[in-house]
This record gives structure tokens, C-alpha cells and sequence, in this order.
């Protein structure tokens, strides 16, 4: 039997995906921070790296902006490459960022002052008092910036709703990173473990809006249901936080006792791959629903 | 991968994403609310305390650590504050016909004078107690330092406040003392203490 080859191999149909692929950013992106905490902390605390004095600050504030680095690298500039990109990433970052340092850091810490009474509450008092203080003002802030900025004209797929709320994430996170390295002369192990968990943070609660976001703008929900995703992305803010200090301060004990660095890593970590996951699982779910109900119609 | 491009736009918004969003700053509002109540429930929460043999009944803040070890009838002190812990104290000393308010403060500024450093009288005046019974305020300062020499710990300038009030034979006196850095912030607490204050 002959084999017959053809010179000109045929034009393979190549579909080309138009957008930049945000799972894999954020991804890469979560990856990376959590690496490069779980590196500090081993360097500082296993290997005992010190740092002259005038190095720390420089290089906590360095960490601070370290996940906007990151996401300028592995969102907005692989934008550039896509065929469709998404033009206002950094317009929501900066608006969001401003509105958080004039806005809702002074009314969080100037006025509600969480530290000053839920400090020593019960775990349940404190839930519910981080989920109204601390979480509703960040997950309103930034729907209010996605709302106005992205949601009307640059939602075109269901994922411009993460690509556009982990921008407002990153935003905020960074002027909360920036304020806690600004007033706080910590070492950079601890300050990139309160970093990441800021990240984290954020980046949990605009996952669990973007997709009420992106249901209300593509499906046609209930109305409750956007206010049901913002309501859980400030109860899981609320939740977290509590439980991580529960994780992290060093209990009391004659012995002696350190605190939980590593568990506060491994709980964000696991609460940011777990709401990732269930989120992705959402967005694939009505994507799948979205072409299933086109091709009834066609 | 099939790709849903949403190509034509609805002119406007449908009732149901109108109302979604409305929901959410509706929602948002609320909720800053509940936060606020929530904020003044908690930090106006008090316990109550009372000894039948000083004839004083009190509702001091929840949280704050209660004391009656000492030679007053009891004492309360924020322990969650950094540097000096804002205290209320009441006690309790019998008097005779003839004293006055006048003279019982001035037996405190001659007993605190050694004993405090930079002790200094800042004013003395007439104070009404919520029932309308009449009272004397005295204001002080004092320089508070860490008992414990090791801790390397600068010293704190603390604002004081008696209120002192004779009634049937002895004299309660009520003490506030709090750092002068969040004493403004702290006033509302005792003042709030002397409302609910029964003897």
C-alpha cells in the first residue's frame, strides 16, 4: 500500500479564542504570590535571613505592590496580545484604588473603627460585625466602580465580569497593602502574609460578584440575586477575617507559644482556590446553559 | 469552544437589571446601618454590678475588668487599650456632719501629690448628677509610668476627673482616669456610668 503525502498540507480550522483567557491570569498570578510568600517566610523564618533596617520598608513597600505588579504583567499587558482586548482594566483598578483611599479606608477606620469593638466579641458577633463594617463597604465600592465603569459597555462575555472585578480587587487591595506597610514596621515575611491575605480577600469577594455581575448583564435572575452575591462576598470577607486572626495570634500559654503564620497562608490559599473553583464551575454551568438555549433557538 | 458575542445591544436596561441594581444599594445602605447599630450596641453594652453592703448599684461597659480587692468598693479598667488602661473607680468614705466636698478634695490632692508624679489640680466646679443632686468635680493630671523599669515604655501624661457627692454620713467618690490622648474619646463612657449610677 502506498502512503501518498501531500505537499501543501490542508488549512486546519483554527478557532481563535478573542479574548485574553483570565482563569489562567488569575491562576498564574495567585501562584506566583503564594510562592513568593510561602519563599520569604521560609527564608525568614526557617533560614533566619535578616535585613539591615533602612531595607525593610523598600521592600515591603515593593511587596505591597507586588499583586498589582503581577496582575499589570499577566492581565493587562497579555490584553495587548488578544484580538478583543479589555480596554478599561486600569481605569477600574485606579478609580477603584482611589475610591478606597479617600472613601473607604477613613470611613472603615475613622468612623466604624471595627478593631475598636469587635477586637474582643464573640466569634459570631464578630462575623456578622466584620460582614457589615469591613465587607459591605470593600464588595459595594467595588461593584459601584464595575457597575458604572465596565458593566454597561465592556461586558461582551460572561468572564469580562472576573477580568473587570479582580481589576477592581487589585485596586483595592493594593491601597490596603499600602497602608499596612506604610504604618506598620514589620518584617517582610509577615507583611507578604498579611498581603497575600488582603489579595485574597478581595479577590474572593469580586469572584462571587462578578458572577451575579455577569448573570444580571447576559441571563435574566431574580433581581436578589446580584444583592445575594454581594451580600455572601461581604459575609465570606466577614467570615475570613476572624477566622484567620483565630488561626494566626498565638493562643496564650505559660510554654510560650508563635503564631500561626503558615495557617493563615494555607487558609487563604484554600478559601481562594475553593471559591475560584466553585465560581468557574458557575461561569462554565450558564455558558453551557447560554449555548445550549442558542442552538434550541437556531 | 463556541464563543456567545452578545452583538446587539439592548438600548436600555430591563426592569429586572434596574432592579437589581437598586437592590444592591438599597441592600448596601441597610447594611451600613446595621453596621452602625450594631458598632453603638456594642461598645454601649454594660454589665451590672451591685453591693447591697455600700448601697451602689452600677452598669459598667462590657469587657472592662472588674476589680474589688482594693480599699474602694470596686474598680473597672479597660484592658484592651495599649499604654495606660482607662479605669473607673468608686468608692466609698464616711464623713462627719461638718465636711464638706471642699475639704475631701483636698485631702485626695494632699494624698496624691507624693504619691503621683506631676500632680496637678487643673479645676474644680460644681457638677450636677443625673438625678439633680448636686456634686463637685475635680480635674488632675498625672504622669503614670510602667511599674516595671524593663519594659522600656515612655511615660503617660493621664487626665483624672473625681465626682464627688456626700450623702447620709459618707462620701462617694467616682474616679476617671484616662490617658490624655483618648480621654475626649472615653468621656462618654463615664458619663454614661454616672447616669446609670445608683447609691
Amino acid at each position: 500500500m502506498t502512503n501518498y503525502r501531500l505537499l501543501t498540507p490542508p488549512d486546519e480550522i483554527e478557532e481563535i479564542y478573542p479574548y485574553r483567557r483570565v482563569w489562567w491570569s488569575v491562576t498564574i498570578e495567585s501562584a506566583l504570590l503564594f510562592g513568593v510568600a510561602a519563599a520569604l517566610y521560609m527564608a525568614f523564618q526557617l533560614v533566619g535571613l535578616t535585613l539591615p533596617r533602612a531595607l525593610i520598608q523598600p521592600l515591603n513597600i515593593l511587596l505591597a505592590l507586588l499583586p498589582a505588579l503581577l496582575w499589570l504583567i499577566f492581565s493587562v499587558w497579555r490584553e495587548r496580545a488578544a484580538v478583543e482586548p479589555r480596554r478599561r482594566l486600569i481605569t477600574v483598578a485606579l478609580i477603584t484604588a482611589l475610591a478606597a483611599n479617600a472613601l473607604a479606608l477613613p470611613f472603615v477606620e475613622n468612623i466604624l473603627q471595627p478593631e475598636r469593638w469587635l477586637s474582643l466579641a464573640g466569634a459570631a458577633n464578630r462575623i456578622v460585625g466584620y460582614t457589615f463594617t469591613v465587607g459591605i463597604i470593600q464588595e459595594v465600592l467595588k461593584y459601584i466602580v464595575v457597575r458604572y465603569l465596565a458593566w454597561d459597555d465592556e461586558y461582551r462575555v460572561r468572564l469580562d465580569s472576573v477580568a473587570y472585578t479582580l481589576a477592581s480587587a487589585v485596586g483595592y487591595a493594593t491601597v490596603l497593602n499600602l497602608s499596612f506597610v506604610l504604618n506598620n514596621l514589620v518584617t517582610p515575611d509577615v507583611a507578604v502574609i498579611q498581603i497575600v491575605n488582603y489579595v485574597s480577600l478581595n479577590y474572593i469577594g469580586s469572584l462571587v460578584a462578578a458572577y451575579g455581575l455577569a448573570e444580571v448583564r447576559f441571563d435574566n435572575p431574580n433581581p436578589f440575586l446580584l444583592t445575594s452575591m454581594i451580600a455572601l462576598a461581604a459575609l465570606l470577607n466577614g467570615a475570613v477575617i476572624p477566622l484567620r486572626s483565630g488561626l494566626v495570634n498565638a493562643g496564650f500559654s505559660l510554654e510560650g507559644s508563635t503564631p500561626g503564620v503558615l495557617f493563615g497562608l494555607v487558609l487563604s490559599a484554600t478559601m481562594l482556590f475553593a471559591v475560584g473553583f466553585v465560581v468557574s464551575f458557575l461561569f462554565s454551568a450558564a455558558e453551557r446553559r447560554a449555548r445550549e438555549a442558542a442552538a434550541r433557538e437556531v | 469552544m463556541t464563543i456567545i458575542e452578545v452583538a446587539s445591544r439592548p438600548s436600555g436596561l430591563t426592569a429586572r437589571q434596574r432592579w437589581s441594581h437598586y437592590f444592591v444599594l438599597i441592600y448596601g445602605m441597610l447594611a451600613v446601618i446595621i453596621g452602625f447599630n450594631l458598632r453603638t450596641a456594642t461598645l454601649t453594652a454594660t454589665i451590672p454590678y451591685s453591693n447591697s453592703a455600700a448601697g451602689i448599684r452600677a452598669y459598667y461597659p462590657q469587657n472592662w475588668l472588674l476589680d474589688t480587692s482594693d480599699s474602694y468598693v470596686f474598680r473597672v479598667r479597660d484592658m484592651s487599650q495599649t499604654g495606660f488602661k482607662t479605669t473607673i473607680e468608686v468608692a466609698v468614705q464616711p464623713v462627719t456632719i461638718n465636711t464638706t466636698a471642699r475639704n475631701l478634695l483636698d485631702t485626695l490632692t494632699l494624698n496624691r501629690a507624693p504619691a503621683l508624679s506631676a500632680y496637678d489640680v487643673l479645676s474644680t466646679n460644681p457638677y450636677t448628677l443625673p438625678n439633680d443632686r448636686q456634686a463637685t468635680a475635680m480635674a488632675y493630671v498625672f504622669v503614670a509610668s510602667e511599674a516595671n523599669p524593663f519594659l522600656e515604655s515612655l511615660p503617660q501624661v493621664v487626665e483624672g476627673l473625681d465626682v464627688i457627692t456626700i450623702q447620709s454620713g459618707q462620701a462617694i467618690i467616682v474616679t476617671f482616669l484616662s490617658s490624655v490622648d483618648t480621654y475626649e474619646e472615653n468621656l462618654p463612657i463615664f458619663e454614661r456610668f454616672l447616669n446609670d449610677l445608683e447609691f
